[in-house]
Protein backbone atom coordinates (compact mmCIF):
# COMPACT_ATOMS: atom_id res chain seq x y z
CA UNK A 1 0.00 0.00 0.00
CA UNK A 2 1.20 3.42 -1.16
CA UNK A 3 1.08 6.17 1.06
CA UNK A 4 -0.95 8.86 0.20
CA UNK A 5 -0.31 12.93 1.58
CA UNK A 6 -1.90 16.20 1.23
CA UNK A 7 -1.57 18.49 -0.78
CA UNK A 8 -2.27 21.85 -1.92
CA UNK A 9 -5.74 23.24 -0.83
CA UNK A 10 -8.24 26.34 -1.28
CA UNK A 11 -10.98 27.24 0.85
CA UNK A 12 -14.21 29.54 0.26
CA UNK A 13 -17.07 30.26 3.35
CA UNK A 14 -18.19 33.43 4.50
CA UNK A 15 -15.20 33.61 5.89
CA UNK A 16 -12.99 34.53 2.82
CA UNK A 17 -11.65 33.26 -0.48
CA UNK A 18 -8.82 30.90 0.09
CA UNK A 19 -7.26 28.58 2.43
CA UNK A 20 -4.81 31.27 4.44
CA UNK A 21 -7.82 33.76 4.69
CA UNK A 22 -10.12 31.35 6.63
CA UNK A 23 -7.59 29.69 8.59
CA UNK A 24 -6.55 33.43 9.88
CA UNK A 25 -10.28 34.21 10.31
CA UNK A 26 -11.16 31.38 12.08
CA UNK A 27 -7.92 31.09 14.00
CA UNK A 28 -8.69 34.49 15.27
CA UNK A 29 -12.17 33.55 16.38
CA UNK A 30 -14.14 34.90 13.76
CA UNK A 31 -17.97 34.67 13.28
CA UNK A 32 -19.32 34.54 9.77
CA UNK A 33 -23.04 33.67 11.18
CA UNK A 34 -25.54 36.12 11.52
CA UNK A 35 -29.37 36.32 11.79
CA UNK A 36 -32.46 36.10 9.04
CA UNK A 37 -35.94 35.46 8.97
CA UNK A 38 -37.31 32.68 6.67
CA UNK A 39 -41.53 32.82 6.19
CA UNK A 40 -41.73 34.17 9.55
CA UNK A 41 -38.93 31.78 11.36
CA UNK A 42 -35.96 32.87 12.84
CA UNK A 43 -32.65 31.15 11.34
CA UNK A 44 -28.94 32.03 11.68
CA UNK A 45 -26.94 31.41 8.18
CA UNK A 46 -23.19 31.96 7.41
CA UNK A 47 -23.93 33.13 3.12
CA UNK A 48 -21.19 34.28 1.11
CA UNK A 49 -21.84 37.58 -0.37
CA UNK A 50 -23.14 37.03 -4.02
CA UNK A 51 -21.17 40.22 -5.47
CA UNK A 52 -17.75 38.71 -4.19
CA UNK A 53 -18.87 35.49 -5.89
CA UNK A 54 -19.35 36.68 -8.98
CA UNK A 55 -16.19 39.17 -9.08
CA UNK A 56 -13.78 36.92 -8.27
CA UNK A 57 -15.35 34.67 -11.15
CA UNK A 58 -15.47 37.43 -13.83
CA UNK A 59 -11.80 38.10 -12.35
CA UNK A 60 -10.71 34.41 -13.59
CA UNK A 61 -11.92 35.25 -16.91
CA UNK A 62 -14.00 32.62 -17.93
CA UNK A 63 -17.45 33.34 -19.14
CA UNK A 64 -19.08 30.08 -19.40
CA UNK A 65 -22.38 29.95 -17.51
CA UNK A 66 -22.51 28.51 -14.14
CA UNK A 67 -24.97 28.41 -11.54
CA UNK A 68 -23.66 29.59 -7.68
CA UNK A 69 -22.44 26.42 -6.63
CA UNK A 70 -20.33 26.02 -9.99
CA UNK A 71 -18.68 29.37 -10.03
CA UNK A 72 -17.43 27.79 -6.19
CA UNK A 73 -16.33 24.50 -7.48
CA UNK A 74 -14.55 26.31 -10.00
CA UNK A 75 -13.30 28.60 -8.52
CA UNK A 76 -11.55 26.20 -5.49
CA UNK A 77 -10.46 23.47 -8.01
CA UNK A 78 -8.68 26.31 -10.27
CA UNK A 79 -6.93 27.49 -6.98
CA UNK A 80 -5.61 24.26 -5.69
CA UNK A 81 -4.94 23.15 -9.13
CA UNK A 82 -2.91 25.98 -10.07
CA UNK A 83 -0.01 25.36 -7.18
CA UNK A 84 0.33 21.85 -7.60
CA UNK A 85 1.16 21.11 -11.10
CA UNK A 86 -0.64 17.71 -11.65
CA UNK A 87 -1.69 17.10 -14.65
CA UNK A 88 -5.64 16.53 -14.92
CA UNK A 89 -5.50 15.35 -18.39
CA UNK A 90 -3.75 12.05 -17.47
CA UNK A 91 -5.42 9.10 -16.42
CA UNK A 92 -3.66 9.11 -13.17
CA UNK A 93 -5.34 11.78 -11.64
CA UNK A 94 -8.78 11.89 -10.37
CA UNK A 95 -11.74 14.49 -9.62
CA UNK A 96 -14.18 13.94 -6.85
CA UNK A 97 -16.90 15.65 -6.09
CA UNK A 98 -18.58 15.75 -2.29
CA UNK A 99 -22.17 17.16 -2.38
CA UNK A 100 -25.16 16.74 -1.20
CA UNK A 101 -27.74 18.40 -2.81
CA UNK A 102 -25.99 20.07 -5.65
CA UNK A 103 -27.37 22.34 -8.05
CA UNK A 104 -30.88 21.66 -6.02
CA UNK A 105 -31.43 25.15 -6.19
CA UNK A 106 -32.50 24.94 -10.30
CA UNK A 107 -34.92 22.53 -9.32
CA UNK A 108 -37.81 24.96 -11.15
CA UNK A 109 -35.95 24.93 -14.15
CA UNK A 110 -35.24 21.02 -14.05
CA UNK A 111 -36.22 20.66 -17.87
CA UNK A 112 -33.21 22.89 -18.81
CA UNK A 113 -30.36 20.48 -19.31
CA UNK A 114 -27.87 23.58 -18.36
CA UNK A 115 -30.11 23.41 -14.80
CA UNK A 116 -27.85 20.56 -14.33
CA UNK A 117 -29.89 19.13 -10.91
CA UNK A 118 -28.46 15.58 -11.88
CA UNK A 119 -25.28 15.83 -9.73
CA UNK A 120 -23.15 13.39 -11.70
CA UNK A 121 -24.34 16.27 -14.90
CA UNK A 122 -22.62 18.76 -12.45
CA UNK A 123 -19.76 16.65 -11.69
CA UNK A 124 -19.29 16.01 -15.54
CA UNK A 125 -19.47 19.90 -16.24
CA UNK A 126 -16.70 21.05 -13.43
CA UNK A 127 -14.57 18.08 -15.06
CA UNK A 128 -14.54 18.89 -18.36
CA UNK A 129 -14.11 22.80 -17.44
CA UNK A 130 -10.86 21.08 -16.35
CA UNK A 131 -10.20 19.24 -18.64
CA UNK A 132 -9.82 15.75 -16.55
CA UNK A 133 -9.59 12.79 -18.74
CA UNK A 134 -11.27 10.59 -16.19
CA UNK A 135 -15.16 10.74 -15.54
CA UNK A 136 -15.30 12.65 -11.87
CA UNK A 137 -16.86 10.67 -8.84
CA UNK A 138 -19.24 11.92 -7.11
CA UNK A 139 -20.07 11.31 -3.33
CA UNK A 140 -23.12 12.16 -2.11
CA UNK A 141 -23.32 10.68 1.69
CA UNK A 142 -25.38 13.45 3.47
CA UNK A 143 -22.82 15.21 6.01
CA UNK A 144 -20.51 13.16 5.90
CA UNK A 145 -19.67 13.37 1.45
CA UNK A 146 -16.44 15.05 2.04
CA UNK A 147 -14.77 12.16 4.19
CA UNK A 148 -16.07 9.70 2.26
CA UNK A 149 -14.61 11.58 -1.00
CA UNK A 150 -11.29 11.91 1.19
CA UNK A 151 -11.90 8.70 1.92
CA UNK A 152 -12.41 6.87 -1.20
CA UNK A 153 -9.63 8.90 -2.76
CA UNK A 154 -7.20 8.19 -0.66
CA UNK A 155 -8.02 4.16 -0.79
CA UNK A 156 -7.67 4.58 -4.61
CA UNK A 157 -4.26 6.43 -4.67
CA UNK A 158 -3.25 3.77 -1.80
CA UNK A 159 -4.18 1.10 -4.14
CA UNK A 160 -2.22 2.16 -7.41
CA UNK A 161 -5.16 2.41 -9.26
CA UNK A 162 -4.35 6.76 -9.60
CA UNK A 163 -1.92 8.40 -8.16
CA UNK A 164 -3.36 11.85 -7.23
CA UNK A 165 -6.98 13.00 -6.69
CA UNK A 166 -8.55 16.30 -6.13
CA UNK A 167 -11.64 16.18 -3.75
CA UNK A 168 -13.68 19.46 -3.62
CA UNK A 169 -16.52 19.21 -2.05
CA UNK A 170 -19.39 22.11 -2.05
CA UNK A 171 -22.75 22.95 -0.77
CA UNK A 172 -24.92 26.68 -1.44
CA UNK A 173 -27.52 27.46 0.91
CA UNK A 174 -30.97 27.26 -0.33
CA UNK A 175 -34.73 27.92 0.58
CA UNK A 176 -34.72 24.05 -0.47
CA UNK A 177 -32.22 23.29 2.00
CA UNK A 178 -32.89 26.23 4.73
CA UNK A 179 -37.21 25.10 4.62
CA UNK A 180 -35.78 21.18 5.33
CA UNK A 181 -33.77 21.98 8.44
CA UNK A 182 -36.52 24.59 9.72
CA UNK A 183 -39.02 21.80 9.25
CA UNK A 184 -36.61 19.56 11.86
CA UNK A 185 -36.58 22.83 14.10
CA UNK A 186 -32.83 22.16 13.70
CA UNK A 187 -31.84 25.28 13.51
CA UNK A 188 -30.60 27.90 16.03
CA UNK A 189 -31.85 31.36 16.54
CA UNK A 190 -28.49 32.31 17.83
CA UNK A 191 -24.69 31.31 16.07
CA UNK A 192 -24.60 28.12 16.72
CA UNK A 193 -22.82 26.83 19.54
CA UNK A 194 -21.34 23.29 19.82
CA UNK A 195 -21.05 21.19 22.91
CA UNK A 196 -21.81 24.33 24.68
CA UNK A 197 -24.61 24.15 27.53
CA UNK A 198 -26.78 26.83 25.74
CA UNK A 199 -26.73 25.29 22.07
CA UNK A 200 -30.00 25.57 20.40
CA UNK A 201 -29.16 23.27 17.39
CA UNK A 202 -27.12 24.18 14.13
CA UNK A 203 -26.47 27.56 11.84
CA UNK A 204 -26.68 26.95 8.67
CA UNK A 205 -22.96 27.57 6.06
CA UNK A 206 -22.27 27.26 2.45
CA UNK A 207 -18.68 26.66 0.73
CA UNK A 208 -16.00 24.74 -0.94
CA UNK A 209 -13.39 23.54 -0.37
CA UNK A 210 -10.44 21.25 -2.57
CA UNK A 211 -7.42 19.41 -2.23
CA UNK A 212 -4.82 17.78 -3.69
CA UNK A 213 -4.26 14.05 -2.61
CA UNK A 214 -0.75 12.25 -3.99
CA UNK A 215 1.50 9.69 -3.59
CA UNK A 216 3.96 11.64 -5.13
CA UNK A 217 6.11 13.43 -2.36
CA UNK A 218 7.52 16.09 -4.79
CA UNK A 219 4.03 17.17 -6.02
CA UNK A 220 3.94 19.24 -2.24
CA UNK A 221 6.57 20.80 -2.41
CA UNK A 222 8.84 22.39 0.45
CA UNK A 223 5.32 22.19 3.03
CA UNK A 224 5.46 19.82 5.89
CA UNK A 225 4.58 16.42 4.56
CA UNK A 226 0.68 15.45 6.27
CA UNK A 227 -0.52 11.67 5.41
CA UNK A 228 -3.90 10.70 5.36
CA UNK A 229 -2.79 8.41 7.34
CA UNK A 230 -6.33 6.04 7.87
CA UNK A 231 -9.91 6.30 6.96
CA UNK A 232 -13.09 4.67 7.62
CA UNK A 233 -16.89 4.96 7.54
CA UNK A 234 -19.34 3.13 9.95
CA UNK A 235 -23.16 3.71 10.10
CA UNK A 236 -25.70 3.17 13.63
CA UNK A 237 -27.97 1.30 12.33
CA UNK A 238 -30.19 2.71 14.16
CA UNK A 239 -32.05 5.57 13.06
CA UNK A 240 -32.61 7.49 9.91
CA UNK A 241 -32.80 10.91 11.14
CA UNK A 242 -31.05 10.89 14.78
CA UNK A 243 -27.41 10.14 15.57
CA UNK A 244 -27.07 7.09 17.96
CA UNK A 245 -27.56 7.47 21.49
CA UNK A 246 -24.41 5.79 22.41
CA UNK A 247 -21.81 7.09 20.31
CA UNK A 248 -21.19 3.61 19.41
CA UNK A 249 -21.56 3.79 15.43
CA UNK A 250 -19.08 7.20 15.46
CA UNK A 251 -16.59 5.18 17.55
CA UNK A 252 -16.28 2.06 15.47
CA UNK A 253 -15.20 4.58 12.21
CA UNK A 254 -12.90 6.28 14.82
CA UNK A 255 -11.64 2.93 16.39
CA UNK A 256 -11.17 1.36 12.50
CA UNK A 257 -8.99 4.72 11.39
CA UNK A 258 -7.03 4.71 14.01
CA UNK A 259 -6.07 1.07 13.53
CA UNK A 260 -5.85 2.18 9.51
CA UNK A 261 -3.06 4.82 10.47
CA UNK A 262 -1.56 2.30 13.35
CA UNK A 263 -1.98 4.86 16.04
CA UNK A 264 -3.59 4.92 19.59
CA UNK A 265 -6.00 7.39 21.21
CA UNK A 266 -2.45 8.31 22.92
CA UNK A 267 -1.08 9.37 20.05
CA UNK A 268 -3.94 11.56 18.77
CA UNK A 269 -3.26 15.41 19.53
CA UNK A 270 -6.06 17.39 18.34
CA UNK A 271 -10.03 16.41 17.42
CA UNK A 272 -11.74 18.30 14.73
CA UNK A 273 -15.49 17.11 15.33
CA UNK A 274 -18.38 17.18 13.84
CA UNK A 275 -19.92 19.57 16.52
CA UNK A 276 -23.37 21.03 14.85
CA UNK A 277 -23.94 22.66 18.05
CA UNK A 278 -27.76 20.23 18.17
CA UNK A 279 -28.58 18.35 21.13
CA UNK A 280 -28.63 15.26 20.31
CA UNK A 281 -25.30 15.13 17.85
CA UNK A 282 -23.14 17.14 20.25
CA UNK A 283 -24.51 14.83 22.89
CA UNK A 284 -23.66 11.44 20.77
CA UNK A 285 -19.95 12.33 19.81
CA UNK A 286 -19.28 13.06 23.62
CA UNK A 287 -19.90 9.49 24.10
CA UNK A 288 -17.90 8.44 21.27
CA UNK A 289 -14.85 10.27 22.09
CA UNK A 290 -15.12 8.83 25.45
CA UNK A 291 -15.38 5.36 24.15
CA UNK A 292 -12.15 6.20 22.19
CA UNK A 293 -10.14 7.30 25.46
CA UNK A 294 -10.04 10.88 23.42
CA UNK A 295 -12.02 12.64 25.98
CA UNK A 296 -8.42 14.37 27.27
CA UNK A 297 -7.67 15.42 24.00
CA UNK A 298 -7.91 19.36 22.50
CA UNK A 299 -11.25 19.12 20.72
CA UNK A 300 -12.96 21.80 18.29
CA UNK A 301 -15.88 22.33 15.86
CA UNK A 302 -15.14 24.58 13.26
CA UNK A 303 -18.76 25.24 12.52
CA UNK A 304 -19.52 28.05 15.41
CA UNK A 305 -17.77 30.01 12.90
CA UNK A 306 -18.83 29.27 8.79
CA UNK A 307 -21.71 27.22 10.16
CA UNK A 308 -23.03 23.84 8.60
CA UNK A 309 -21.39 23.52 5.37
CA UNK A 310 -23.27 20.53 4.50
CA UNK A 311 -21.38 18.40 1.92
CA UNK A 312 -18.85 20.72 1.64
CA UNK A 313 -17.83 20.50 5.72
CA UNK A 314 -15.86 17.28 5.52
CA UNK A 315 -13.37 18.89 3.10
CA UNK A 316 -13.12 22.50 4.62
CA UNK A 317 -12.77 21.08 7.95
CA UNK A 318 -10.09 18.86 6.45
CA UNK A 319 -8.32 21.11 4.81
CA UNK A 320 -8.13 23.05 7.62
CA UNK A 321 -7.28 20.25 9.87
CA UNK A 322 -4.17 19.81 8.36
CA UNK A 323 -3.19 22.88 8.13
CA UNK A 324 -3.02 22.88 11.99
CA UNK A 325 -1.01 20.36 12.38
CA UNK A 326 1.57 21.83 9.31
CA UNK A 327 1.45 24.89 12.00
CA UNK A 328 1.73 22.90 15.14
CA UNK A 329 -1.31 24.92 16.55
CA UNK A 330 -4.96 24.35 17.05
CA UNK A 331 -8.11 26.35 16.86
CA UNK A 332 -10.69 27.72 19.30
CA UNK A 333 -14.19 26.01 18.85
CA UNK A 334 -15.99 29.27 18.60
CA UNK A 335 -19.33 29.40 20.61
CA UNK A 336 -18.32 27.06 23.55
CA UNK A 337 -18.33 28.45 26.80
CA UNK A 338 -19.34 25.75 29.13
CA UNK A 339 -19.28 22.35 28.88
CA UNK A 340 -23.31 21.13 27.51
CA UNK A 341 -22.56 17.51 26.71
CA UNK A 342 -22.71 14.28 29.19
CA UNK A 343 -19.40 13.48 29.07
CA UNK A 344 -16.94 16.40 29.51
CA UNK A 345 -14.38 16.78 26.64
CA UNK A 346 -11.24 19.20 26.57
CA UNK A 347 -12.61 21.93 23.88
CA UNK A 348 -10.17 24.28 23.22
CA UNK A 349 -11.32 27.92 24.13
CA UNK A 350 -8.56 30.04 23.14
CA UNK A 351 -6.42 29.27 19.70
CA UNK A 352 -2.64 28.87 19.81
CA UNK A 353 0.57 26.58 19.77
CA UNK A 354 -0.05 22.82 20.18
CA UNK A 355 2.50 20.14 19.77
CA UNK A 356 -0.04 18.63 16.82
CA UNK A 357 1.47 16.07 14.87
CA UNK A 358 -1.91 13.81 14.82
CA UNK A 359 -5.25 14.63 14.21
CA UNK A 360 -8.63 12.95 14.13
CA UNK A 361 -11.58 14.22 11.91
CA UNK A 362 -15.15 12.97 12.37
CA UNK A 363 -18.36 13.56 10.64
CA UNK A 364 -22.20 12.30 11.14
CA UNK A 365 -24.96 12.23 9.26
CA UNK A 366 -28.48 11.61 7.89
CA UNK A 367 -28.61 7.89 7.36
CA UNK A 368 -26.92 6.84 10.27
CA UNK A 369 -23.42 7.90 8.97
CA UNK A 370 -20.51 8.25 10.40
CA UNK A 371 -16.88 8.64 8.81
CA UNK A 372 -13.26 9.19 10.37
CA UNK A 373 -10.19 10.42 9.13
CA UNK A 374 -6.44 10.44 10.67
CA UNK A 375 -4.42 12.91 9.58
CA UNK A 376 -0.50 12.56 10.63
CA UNK A 377 2.76 14.06 10.27
CA UNK A 378 4.52 11.82 7.99
CA UNK A 379 7.97 10.40 9.23
CA UNK A 380 7.25 11.36 12.56
CA UNK B 1 -11.55 -14.95 -4.93
CA UNK B 2 -14.21 -12.69 -4.45
CA UNK B 3 -17.13 -13.75 -5.59
CA UNK B 4 -21.03 -12.51 -6.35
CA UNK B 5 -22.87 -15.17 -3.72
CA UNK B 6 -26.39 -13.78 -4.67
CA UNK B 7 -28.47 -11.07 -6.71
CA UNK B 8 -31.78 -9.20 -6.94
CA UNK B 9 -33.20 -7.27 -9.17
CA UNK B 10 -36.63 -5.02 -9.45
CA UNK B 11 -36.65 -3.39 -12.66
CA UNK B 12 -39.91 -2.14 -13.95
CA UNK B 13 -42.75 -4.79 -13.43
CA UNK B 14 -39.93 -7.73 -13.45
CA UNK B 15 -38.47 -9.22 -10.07
CA UNK B 16 -35.04 -11.35 -10.33
CA UNK B 17 -34.27 -13.19 -7.64
CA UNK B 18 -30.86 -15.27 -8.00
CA UNK B 19 -31.81 -16.12 -11.55
CA UNK B 20 -35.46 -16.65 -11.08
CA UNK B 21 -38.27 -14.06 -12.72
CA UNK B 22 -41.34 -13.07 -11.73
CA UNK B 23 -43.49 -10.29 -13.89
CA UNK B 24 -46.18 -8.33 -12.35
CA UNK B 25 -49.26 -6.58 -14.19
CA UNK B 26 -48.48 -3.45 -12.04
CA UNK B 27 -47.58 -0.40 -13.85
CA UNK B 28 -47.53 1.81 -11.03
CA UNK B 29 -44.85 1.79 -8.81
CA UNK B 30 -46.81 2.27 -5.47
CA UNK B 31 -48.49 -0.91 -6.08
CA UNK B 32 -46.06 -3.08 -7.27
CA UNK B 33 -43.74 -2.61 -4.80
CA UNK B 34 -46.42 -3.38 -2.43
CA UNK B 35 -47.57 -6.64 -4.04
CA UNK B 36 -43.66 -7.88 -3.85
CA UNK B 37 -43.53 -6.84 -0.42
CA UNK B 38 -47.05 -9.10 0.71
CA UNK B 39 -45.80 -12.13 -1.88
CA UNK B 40 -42.39 -12.10 0.29
CA UNK B 41 -44.25 -11.93 3.54
CA UNK B 42 -42.26 -9.10 4.72
CA UNK B 43 -43.41 -7.69 7.64
CA UNK B 44 -41.34 -3.88 8.14
CA UNK B 45 -44.22 -1.52 9.09
CA UNK B 46 -41.29 1.52 8.60
CA UNK B 47 -41.56 0.23 5.37
CA UNK B 48 -45.09 2.44 5.06
CA UNK B 49 -42.96 5.58 5.88
CA UNK B 50 -40.11 5.28 3.25
CA UNK B 51 -40.00 7.36 -0.28
CA UNK B 52 -40.12 5.28 -3.24
CA UNK B 53 -36.30 5.07 -3.41
CA UNK B 54 -36.01 3.90 -0.04
CA UNK B 55 -38.66 1.21 -0.96
CA UNK B 56 -37.43 0.07 -4.10
CA UNK B 57 -33.83 0.10 -2.25
CA UNK B 58 -35.22 -2.16 0.98
CA UNK B 59 -37.21 -4.16 -1.12
CA UNK B 60 -34.86 -5.77 -3.37
CA UNK B 61 -32.11 -6.18 -0.41
CA UNK B 62 -34.86 -8.29 1.27
CA UNK B 63 -35.46 -10.38 -1.90
CA UNK B 64 -30.89 -10.31 -1.76
CA UNK B 65 -30.50 -11.30 1.66
CA UNK B 66 -33.62 -13.34 2.81
CA UNK B 67 -31.73 -16.91 3.43
CA UNK B 68 -28.22 -15.73 2.77
CA UNK B 69 -27.29 -16.63 6.22
CA UNK B 70 -24.76 -13.49 6.38
CA UNK B 71 -25.42 -12.96 10.21
CA UNK B 72 -23.63 -16.79 10.38
CA UNK B 73 -21.00 -15.74 8.85
CA UNK B 74 -19.79 -12.26 9.37
CA UNK B 75 -20.12 -9.33 11.91
CA UNK B 76 -22.24 -7.07 11.30
CA UNK B 77 -19.36 -4.60 11.55
CA UNK B 78 -17.12 -6.09 8.54
CA UNK B 79 -20.49 -5.77 6.33
CA UNK B 80 -20.55 -3.13 3.83
CA UNK B 81 -23.26 -1.18 1.57
CA UNK B 82 -21.97 0.82 -1.12
CA UNK B 83 -24.11 1.58 -3.75
CA UNK B 84 -24.28 4.15 -6.89
CA UNK B 85 -28.28 6.09 -7.41
CA UNK B 86 -27.90 7.57 -11.06
CA UNK B 87 -30.87 9.96 -10.14
CA UNK B 88 -29.45 10.65 -6.60
CA UNK B 89 -33.12 11.43 -4.42
CA UNK B 90 -34.05 13.73 -7.04
CA UNK B 91 -37.53 12.41 -7.05
CA UNK B 92 -38.34 13.29 -3.60
CA UNK B 93 -36.24 16.45 -3.83
CA UNK B 94 -39.56 17.60 -6.54
CA UNK B 95 -41.54 16.58 -3.84
CA UNK B 96 -40.20 18.80 -1.30
CA UNK B 97 -40.19 21.34 -4.18
CA UNK B 98 -43.66 21.18 -4.61
CA UNK B 99 -43.80 21.80 -0.53
CA UNK B 100 -42.41 25.36 -0.58
CA UNK B 101 -42.82 27.22 -3.97
CA UNK B 102 -45.99 28.26 -6.21
CA UNK B 103 -47.29 30.33 -2.89
CA UNK B 104 -47.21 27.07 -0.86
CA UNK B 105 -45.25 26.65 2.24
CA UNK B 106 -45.56 23.10 4.31
CA UNK B 107 -42.17 21.34 4.59
CA UNK B 108 -42.52 18.35 5.96
CA UNK B 109 -39.75 16.55 8.16
CA UNK B 110 -41.02 13.20 6.82
CA UNK B 111 -40.10 14.13 3.37
CA UNK B 112 -37.03 16.05 3.65
CA UNK B 113 -35.26 13.56 5.34
CA UNK B 114 -35.45 11.38 2.18
CA UNK B 115 -33.77 14.30 0.24
CA UNK B 116 -30.68 12.52 0.45
CA UNK B 117 -29.20 9.54 -1.83
CA UNK B 118 -27.90 7.71 1.65
CA UNK B 119 -30.79 7.25 3.23
CA UNK B 120 -31.61 4.11 1.46
CA UNK B 121 -28.23 2.93 2.47
CA UNK B 122 -29.44 3.55 6.03
CA UNK B 123 -32.34 1.88 5.45
CA UNK B 124 -30.73 -1.76 4.39
CA UNK B 125 -28.39 -1.54 7.79
CA UNK B 126 -31.48 -0.56 9.98
CA UNK B 127 -33.21 -3.39 9.08
CA UNK B 128 -29.91 -5.86 8.73
CA UNK B 129 -28.08 -4.51 12.20
CA UNK B 130 -25.07 -3.71 9.59
CA UNK B 131 -22.91 -1.26 10.84
CA UNK B 132 -19.61 -1.27 8.32
CA UNK B 133 -18.55 1.06 5.79
CA UNK B 134 -21.20 2.62 4.05
CA UNK B 135 -20.38 4.75 0.72
CA UNK B 136 -23.09 6.01 -1.93
CA UNK B 137 -22.03 7.54 -4.75
CA UNK B 138 -24.30 9.67 -7.46
CA UNK B 139 -22.51 8.12 -10.57
CA UNK B 140 -24.94 6.63 -13.43
CA UNK B 141 -24.34 3.46 -12.90
CA UNK B 142 -22.55 1.19 -10.64
CA UNK B 143 -19.98 -0.18 -13.49
CA UNK B 144 -18.83 3.49 -13.67
CA UNK B 145 -14.86 4.68 -13.32
CA UNK B 146 -13.54 3.64 -9.70
CA UNK B 147 -16.46 2.49 -7.83
CA UNK B 148 -15.67 -1.29 -8.01
CA UNK B 149 -11.73 -0.70 -7.41
CA UNK B 150 -13.31 0.94 -4.58
CA UNK B 151 -15.00 -1.79 -3.38
CA UNK B 152 -12.04 -3.25 -3.83
CA UNK B 153 -9.96 -1.85 -1.65
CA UNK B 154 -12.25 -2.05 1.27
CA UNK B 155 -11.91 -6.03 1.22
CA UNK B 156 -7.70 -5.47 0.19
CA UNK B 157 -7.47 -3.78 3.56
CA UNK B 158 -9.79 -5.60 5.78
CA UNK B 159 -12.00 -2.89 6.13
CA UNK B 160 -15.17 -5.24 4.89
CA UNK B 161 -15.57 -9.11 4.50
CA UNK B 162 -18.55 -8.82 2.71
CA UNK B 163 -20.33 -5.91 0.90
CA UNK B 164 -24.16 -5.26 -0.57
CA UNK B 165 -23.44 -3.48 -3.74
CA UNK B 166 -25.13 -2.30 -7.12
CA UNK B 167 -27.30 0.48 -7.77
CA UNK B 168 -30.79 1.97 -7.25
CA UNK B 169 -32.83 4.56 -9.11
CA UNK B 170 -35.60 6.34 -9.39
CA UNK B 171 -36.84 9.02 -11.13
CA UNK B 172 -40.07 10.55 -12.59
CA UNK B 173 -41.74 6.82 -12.21
CA UNK B 174 -38.68 5.50 -13.65
CA UNK B 175 -37.17 2.85 -11.84
CA UNK B 176 -34.83 -0.18 -11.80
CA UNK B 177 -32.65 -1.66 -8.33
CA UNK B 178 -29.92 -4.15 -9.39
CA UNK B 179 -27.94 -5.50 -5.93
CA UNK B 180 -26.18 -8.09 -5.56
CA UNK B 181 -23.57 -9.60 -2.33
CA UNK B 182 -19.70 -9.73 -2.62
CA UNK B 183 -17.79 -11.87 -0.24
CA UNK B 184 -14.79 -13.13 -0.43
CA UNK B 185 -13.99 -16.70 -1.16
CA UNK B 186 -10.94 -19.35 -0.39
CA UNK B 187 -9.00 -19.54 -3.84
CA UNK B 188 -9.10 -23.43 -3.36
CA UNK B 189 -13.07 -23.64 -3.66
CA UNK B 190 -12.92 -24.98 -7.03
CA UNK B 191 -17.12 -24.14 -7.25
CA UNK B 192 -17.30 -24.18 -10.97
CA UNK B 193 -21.13 -21.88 -10.43
CA UNK B 194 -19.15 -18.79 -8.47
CA UNK B 195 -19.42 -15.87 -10.20
CA UNK B 196 -16.44 -13.92 -10.35
CA UNK B 197 -16.74 -10.10 -8.61
CA UNK B 198 -16.34 -8.30 -12.18
CA UNK B 199 -17.49 -5.65 -14.65
CA UNK B 200 -18.50 -8.37 -17.46
CA UNK B 201 -20.20 -10.79 -14.74
CA UNK B 202 -22.25 -8.19 -13.23
CA UNK B 203 -22.84 -6.98 -16.54
CA UNK B 204 -23.92 -10.65 -17.60
CA UNK B 205 -26.64 -11.07 -14.42
CA UNK B 206 -27.83 -7.94 -14.08
CA UNK B 207 -28.05 -6.05 -17.22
Amino acid sequence: MRKVYAGHSSVITALGFSADENYSALFRGDCAITNEVFHDLPATTARIRNGLIDDAYAARGVSRNATRLEKLFMLSIADSLERSKINTKSGRTALVISTTKGNVGELSRRDDPESRVKLQDMADFIGRSFSFARKPWVISNACISGLSAIACAKELIASGMIDHAVVSGGDVITDFVLSGFLSFRAISDLPCAPFDADRKGLSLGEGCASIVLTSDRAVIGNEPLIEVAGCATSNDANHISGPSRDGSGLYLAVKKAMEGADVSSRDITSVSAHGTGTAYNDEMESKAFTLASLQDVPLYSLKGSIGHTLGAAGVIESVIAVETVRRKEIIASKGYVKCGVPMPLNVCVSSGALANNVCLKTASGFGGCNAAIVFAEADR
Amino acid sequence: MRIISRYASITRGVCNDNGVKTESAGDDFPSFIREIYSLRNISYPKFYKMDDLSKLAFVTSEMLLDGAGIHDRYANNDIGVILAAPHSSLDTDCAHHASITDGKYAPSPAVFVYTLANIMAGEICIRNGFTGENTVFAADSFLDDGIIPYVDALFDSKRIRACVCGEVDFFDKEYSARLFLVEERADDTQDVDSIEFNTDMIKKILY
